[in-house]
């Protein structure tokens, strides 16, 4: 980090100071931290004996001052804290490190909150096209993190049920494993159902970041239209948060997230959660072609009685994960070190295929889950301005689905009697059918920083995944039976530059992914042991780039512009198949597009009033898409598919201090197969939301506070499987979608907090899916507690 | 002078010709008829290209005359009844079914309205695929389901076929009827694995009812043993008791995945067969030639004085598909390159099929002038009107493993009178396929 003359003159202060360890010469080290342990960027320190002497501390907080040998009084100063002098005794010739702990001065805090930037202010100014949504007034509500998710520009969550069902992400019309999803930056697939963002209630995590199309390399993925990246609290203070809630169908949530710190550096930490819910809301239609719910009896023949309505009798889902880490921090070999284990499982009744016109009553799927973790970090390597950030992981995932009985049911519930009791549910063979995958991760992050305008990242992602499948149920040959090997190793490398007065800032980076896939083909009829068993191997190299600049054209308005072009390798699935009726395709190459966005941001405040806009448009051209091509009883995956994206998404932001604020936003997209000109069917075009709310400050007591927040939801109709086939009357859509929450929280010293909400005030009808319809009104109410220790830890 | 009378009335017969053509126009658009009872439609199982990764869509078009398609172009826009899923369709009586494969379980009819327009008439659900269909005459329809995995560990025995009676006017399953066919656990060898049977084709003649069938390795992964041999069960009908098996080994297990034309029957009562012995038909290991073979009317054995070994027959080659037209002769697709690999017939575009007709009583294959080599995955029994077979055929590059496209090929309709096997081209279909063409009446 290099001295740059600091021109401010600085206010009086307030000392206080730490010194931790001496190690180098002539050199003051450091760390500018808040009460809560967080880093501070961007704090002036300066040396009062030296005058035009100083340094602004970086990203993480971290600064270093060159200086001759002798004693000096550090003053740092930060808006919203009170400055502070430390006494530095930097006689002898070694390296002075210092940890500054800043009070926050809370009379000015309320004044200048706004113009204070917050992490997430920081990283949606980043010359990416990123969208960050912190949860802080979302933790004390009963929200899962997909439904922040879905408040996001140019986002679609599309459910197929209530609590734990499947879903299909959808960012710019990229879904399923197009889009890659991080927790602190460390890739979620392959980790199974009981794991994913609906399981994760807004509690435990700080904010979620979404980078649409183009993605930093330190998220290490091949990510062909965006990733999502789950940040949790990092804060090493002591702290305890608990929170459950309760409401409609039978819903429980509970949540444990605690926190201990001693004076020693030593650090244990939970994270916790726990779901379940009957999900048995009551639903009117099943089938695209009708409304109603028609019954049926034991030939599948109408019965002639066509109920209005029907519950939901065979959805219920529970889910809940431990994650245990105890780890130092602060040590002179490691700024942290943790291991760390997660167990996690989920059990799901499954009430119905893709279509809801058959329901089922005994199919369901269960799955465990056993990590272990290794996380290694160091900020300064050899003396040098180099952050070093290793991550190991092994998993081993088991999930299991669970079709014994031969049961049929109608949607009253009943149980018909059935002809073939050797059948499964699904239709097919009875099966317990079982997927057993390890997965490794290698995570390795370089960041050189010589100053404060130039960083220089590289980042390793190794993410090794072996499945295997089998089923006790079967006495013959299982799907996967021979196991499949995907080795994925993504390297980045990116440089970042700040100039003409940090008005400009740009990123140039390039990704090698390197993938080798390994399969075992059998053929069962070859008694050959030699020739009975093919193994394949595949093995590809491409290279991505990209580039995001952003400039700043005044002190309001900042443009942003990036294009990344990326690639999505195959998974073993598609290159293999199942070793059953999906057959094999060792050639089928990788799925890619080229990226691009154009947007502005726009900040303007007057007086107390905040407005933000933020407008992109974006294009995206996918080539090679993965097509299910039929072949006889068997089908495989081809590279078939061209698609255009062009679209344009907006968010207008207007707050008052901590008091009230109003957000909306709008995403119009127009994506068509570019072989043949027409539009892609089943894909929200044009959707947006908005959301309000006010708070009462110091209600009932000093120290209390209360907000109400109202948001919508809506998605404009579109069409199941055509825009122009088909009689407009029988023509198959999923109908327009507007939905309303209500919320009323209580906050007593942030410490207490109880929360009310009403999911989908006018009980409308809504689906994300043909005929497959989503939760009615629903009531939930949440008890949270939230524990802080505040005393500085040295 | 001359040229203004001239002009007078060419005017007259210009105005009389387009008030006859509008009329005719407006009678076909309304579907008015002054007899309603006496409605005519022509109907097509209309299969779309693909969009993006969507799959193709089947719909139901209803189509006021045949010469839609015989000229110009069909197309589903605007017009035809969506449906889900990936679908089969058959006819009995005026009915026409639709059921869907795995995605959408549900079998749905079709018949005229009181307006002479075809529309839904009701459905009924099945929880395991229909797979093979019989139009055993206009009042039923009969179909099997064909789930081929079988997994339970205290099974004693494979299950048996599942039989479903679907009543032709009321679109209803009458009766349900599950009998074993031909099926076998094995005792753990090499020698003698387990099977159960793949039914491809059904025929019922004098109470009897035969399916031709492979016998499937019951782990689901779609291949079958004993290839080297032509199977058939034969079966009391309506009371589905076992009556006898039959096999024959001087060709192939019989049908292939998909028709439901694996037997027929002909004018004289006649049953004749196909087996594909291709690979790239789906057929893994068989040795033995492709050809006909027959059970002659009244018998319930196959006849030993007759083999038509089409793929050793001058123009012949392994047969894809077959399907019988009338005096004798059927159409059949033959395989143009059987090293393409396991079920890359299938494919719903390419080049990889020529059209023949079968002399089944000559023993003759004639190559069909005016259809080129072409791609066709799925057919309902072939629509014939006039002695004319109207069959629907795809060309343009084979779908390959990586980096092809749709955008190349073309699909047409072509007219063939398999008396001269000659095909005239008819409409161009704006989708991947018709993979049934009906006839149906008020």
């Amino acid at each position: 980090m290099s001295v740059v003359v600091l021109r401010k003159k600085c206010n009086v202060f307030f000392l206080f100071f730490a010194i931790l360890s001496c190690i180098a010469q002539n050199s003051i080290e450091g760390v500018v931290l808040d009460q809560n342990s967080n880093p501070i960027s961007e704090v002036s320190i300066t040396i009062i004996e030296l005058k035009n002497v100083g340094v602004m501390s970086d990203f993480d907080g971290k600064f270093e001052i060159s200086v001759p040998q002798g004693s000096y009084t550090l003053e740092t100063s930060f808006v919203g804290f009170r400055t502070k002098r430390v006494l530095i005794n930097a006689k002898t010739p070694e390296k002075v490190f210092v940890t500054i702990t800043l009070q926050e001065n809370i009379e000015e805090l309320t004044d200048v909150i706004i113009t204070g930037k917050t992490q997430a202010q920081n990283i949606r100014e980043k010359a990416f096209e990123v969208e960050v949504v912190e949860t802080k007034n979302l933790k004390n509500l009963s929200v899962d993190i997909n439904s922040v998710l879905n408040t996001i520009p140019g986002v679609v969550v599309r459910e197929s049920g209530g609590l734990g069902s499947r879903f299909n992400f959808s960012l710019h019309g990229f879904s399923e494993n197009q889009v890659r999803f991080f927790i602190d930056g460390i890739p979620q697939d392959n980790l199974g159902t009981s794991l994913t963002f609906n399981n994760f209630p807004a509690t435990l995590i700080e904010r979620a970041e979404v980078y649409k199309g183009v993605v930093p390399i330190y998220l290490g993925a091949d990510a062909l239209g965006g990733a999502i990246n789950i940040v949790t609290n990092q804060s090493k203070k002591t702290f305890l948060d608990v929170s459950y809630d309760s409401g409609s169908f039978n819903t429980h949530r509970a949540t444990l997230n605690g926190n201990y710190h001693n004076k020693n550096g030593f650090v244990a930490r939970v994270v916790s959660f726990f779901n379940y819910s009957d999900n048995d809301y009551t639903i009117n239609q099943v089938d695209p072609r009708e409304k109603g719910i028609v019954i049926r009896d034991e030939n599948g023949n109408r019965t002639g009685e066509i109920l209005d309505s029907a519950e939901r009798f065979h959805d219920a889902y529970q889910s809940q994960m431990v994650q245990a880490r105890i780890g130092l921090v602060d040590k002179t070999y490691a700024d942290e070190l943790f291991i760390g284990a997660t167990i996690a499982s989920n059990d799901n009744e499954i009430q119905h295929g893709i279509l809801a016109v058959n329901p089922f009553g005994d199919v369901r799927t269960k799955e465990n889950v056993t990590l272990g973790s290794l996380v290694y970090k160091k900020n300064r390597i050899l003396r040098m301005p180099i952050k070093l950030k290793i991550y190991g992981e092994l998993a081993k995932i088991q999930s299991k689905q669970i079709d014994t009985f031969s049961n049929n049911y109608n949607w009253s519930g009943e149980v018909l009697e059935r002809n073939d009791q050797t059948r499964g549910e699904l239709g097919g063979a009875k099966t317990l059918f079982t997927f057993d995958d390890q997965r490794h991760i290698i995570n390795t992050s370089i960041a050189y920083v010589p100053n404060n305008s130039n960083t220089l990242h590289f980042n390793y992602t190794k993410n090794h995944l072996k499945r295997q499948g089998s089923d006790p149920f079967s006495i013959f040959k299982s799907p996967f039976e021979d196991p499949h090997h995907i080795d994925k190793n993504i390297l980045g490398l990116s440089y970042e530059v700040e100039t003409f007065k940090e008005r400009w800032e740009t990123t140039v980076f390039s990704k090698l992914f390197l993938t080798t896939v390994k399969g075992i083909i059998e053929d069962e009829f070859d008694s050959n042991a030699a020739t009975r068993f093919t193994a394949y191997k595949n093995t590809s190299q491409e290279w991505g780039y990209g580039i995001a600049s952003s400039f700043d054209i005044n002190n309001e308005i900042k443009a942003k512009i990036s294009y990344e072009k990326t690639f999505r390798i195959p998974e073993g699935t598609e290159l293999f198949g199942d070793g059953l009726l999906l057959s094999s395709n060792p050639f089928l190459e990788p799925e890619q597009s080229a990226n691009v966005n154009v947007g502005f941001l726009w900040k303007s405040k007057a007086s107390n009033l905040q407005l933000d806009v933020d407008m992109n448009s974006f294009y995206r051209g996918t080539k090679n898409l993965f097509f299910l091509s039929p072949e006889g009883v068997k089908a495989r995956y081809i590279n078939l598919a061209e698609t255009r994206n062009v679209g344009f998404e907006g968010e207008i932001s207007i707050s008052h201090k901590e008091r009230f604020y109003v957000i909306a936003n709008a995403t119009y997209q127009y994506i068509t197969d570019a072989v043949r000109d027409i539009r892609v069917p089943n894909q929200p075009y044009f959707f947006g939301n908005f959301r309000t709310g006010y708070t009462f400050q110091n209600l009932f007591s000093f120290q209390g506070k209360l907000t109400i927040s109202w948001n919508s939801l809506f998605t404009e109709e579109f069409p199941f499987q055509s825009f122009n086939d088909g009689n407009t009357n029988d023509r198959l859509r999923i109908p327009q979608q507007f939905s309303h929450n209500l919320q009323l929280g209580y906050s007593l010293d942030d410490r207490y907090h109880i929360s009310l909400q009403v999911r989908n005030l006018t009980d409308a009808s809504v689906f994300d899916n043909i005929a497959v319809q989503k939760q009615g009104r629903a009531f939930f109410v949440k008890l949270r507690y939230f524990f802080s220790q505040n005393k500085s830890k040295i | 002078m001359k040229t203004q009378k001239w002009n007078f009335y060419s005017i007259i017969m210009i105005i009389a010709a387009m008030s006859a053509f509008s009329c005719s126009d407006d009678d076909n658009e309304t579907g008015s008829n002054p007899d309603p009872t006496a409605t005519t439609k022509y109907a097509v199982g209309f299969q779309t290209l693909p969009v993006a990764q969507a799959g193709p869509v089947d719909y139901m078009l209803q189509l006021n005359s045949l010469e839609s398609l015989t000229t110009g172009e069909l197309t589903v826009e605007g017009q035809g009844i969506p449906q889900t899923g990936w679908r089969f369709f058959h006819q009995a009586g005026n009915t026409i079914f639709t059921a869907g494969y795995v995605e959408d379980r549900t079998c749905i009819s079709y018949q005229l309205d009181e307006n002479g327009e075809l529309k839904k008439k009701t459905d009924f659900v099945y929880q395991t695929t229909l797979n093979n269909y019989l139009t055993v005459d206009d009042k039923t329809l009969l179909a099997v389901e064909l789930a081929f995995g079988v997994s339970d560990p205290d099974a004693t025995s494979i299950p048996d076929r599942s039989f479903y009676e679907i009543n032709a006017e009321t679109g209803q399953v009458d009766r349900i009827i599950s009998h074993p066919v031909d099926s076998s656990v094995g005792d753990g060898t090499a020698a003698n694995p387990p099977y159960l049977p793949w039914i491809t084709g059904m025929v019922v003649r004098d109470g009897k009812l035969f399916l031709s069938y492979h016998k499937y390795f019951p782990d689901g992964n779609g291949n079958a043993i004993a290839v080297d041999k032509a199977y058939i069960a034969v079966l009391k009908y309506p009371e589905f008791e076992l009556e006898k098996l039959i096999e024959d080994d001087r060709t192939s297990s019989i049908g292939t995945n998909g028709p439901s034309t694996g037997i027929e029957q002909t004018e004289n009562g006649d049953i004749y067969s196909y087996s594909s012995s291709s690979l790239t038909s789906g057929i893994s290991g068989a040795t033995k030639p492709s050809g006909v073979l027959r059970i002659k009317n009244g018998e319930t054995d196959f006849d030993t004085t007759y083999f038509f070994d089409v793929e050793n027959a001058a123009n012949g080659g392994k047969i894809y598909w077959m399907d019988y037209i009338d005096n004798g002769k059927a159409l059949a697709r033959v395989v143009l390159d059987d090293t393409l690999g396991q079920w890359v017939a299938f494919r719903e575009q390419g080049e990889q099929l020529k059209l023949v007709v079968l002399d089944l009583i000559n023993k003759t294959v004639t190559d069909v002038q005016g259809i080129p080599p072409h791609a066709n995955r799925y057919s309902s029994p072939t629509f014939v009107e006039d002695g004319k077979a109207y069959i629907s055929a795809r060309t343009g590059e084979l779908l390959n493993e990586s980096s092809t496209n749709t955008a190349d090929g073309e699909t047409y309709v072509y007219i063939v009178d398999p008396a001269t096997a000659t095909a005239t081209k008819g409409a161009k279909i704006n989708g991947y396929a018709l993979k049934g063409i009906f006839k149906v009446s008020k």
